[in-house]
């Protein structure tokens, strides 16, 4: 199955205190090199790890640093909301049934007049397709 | 370091030569890239050693600029600090 709902994302801003949800983000795990890649999909956003766990953290810790800098700095996460290339999403309609699927979501509150990040909202909803090695 | 790998070092190199501003971000672990603009380019990453080929096209996709591993900073723009005269 491929997760229920399309990928949404959500920016609800009032003065310096901006709350940002991304739902339903899909983001493909794949072998790069000797390291561990999380490309995002419908976002396109990059982390490198040296192990599955270590990218997924990066991804999710830079993703959210990233909105939190585009609110500092642009005032708005949109010229964040730019898909993957189509070879990523090539690579993710071939991958076989019996990999993992997962999705991705995470809300994130921000407050630009200080250097605090609230970051009390959860973070931990954001869903991976593995595309594990092939069996040698 | 695989074929299409970049060390880090040189990748920070090739961006800040091409007017990226390259900066430690508050938590330590990772690197806060800003492109002048309209908008600004902003990207927030941990840039890891090496470098490996799939952050290396998200970094090129993003700031348009060529990263590779035969890197010669002899023939790369010049930073800001550096002057234009021929030594």
């Amino acid at each position: 199955m491929l997760g229920q709902g399309a990928a949404t994302v959500v920016q609800v801003s009032e003065g310096e205190d901006h709350v940002v949800g991304i739902g339903n983000l899909r983001v493909l795990i794949t072998r790069d090199g000797a390291a561990w890649s999380a490309q995002g999909l419908e976002i396109d956003y990059t982390a490198q790890g040296d192990s599955v766990e270590e990218a997924k953290e990066r991804f999710a810790n830079g993703l959210r640093a990233t909105v939190r800098e585009h609110l500092r700095i642009v005032g708005t996460i949109e010229p964040l909301l730019q898909v993957a290339p189509s070879e990523f999403w090539r690579e993710f309609f071939d991958l076989a049934p019996k990999d993992e699927r997962k999705r991705f979501s995470q809300i994130s509150v921000h407050r630009i007049e200080t250097d605090d990040t609230l970051d009390s909202l959860p973070w931990n909803k954001i869903e991976y397709l593995e595309k594990l090695p092939a069996p040698a | 370091m695989s074929d299409r790998s970049v060390p880090r070092r040189s990748a920070l190199e090739v961006l800040a030569r091409h007017g990226v501003d390259v900066s430690d971000y508050p938590d330590g672990a990772q690197s806060s890239l800003v492109k002048d603009g309209y908008p600004p380019l902003v990207l927030v990453l941990t840039i890891p050693d090496p470098v490996e080929n799939r952050l290396l096209q998200r970094l090129q996709r993003k700031f348009d600029i060529p990263i590779h591993h035969f890197y010669n900073p002899l023939m790369a723009p010049r930073l800001p600090d550096e002057s234009g005269s021929v030594q």
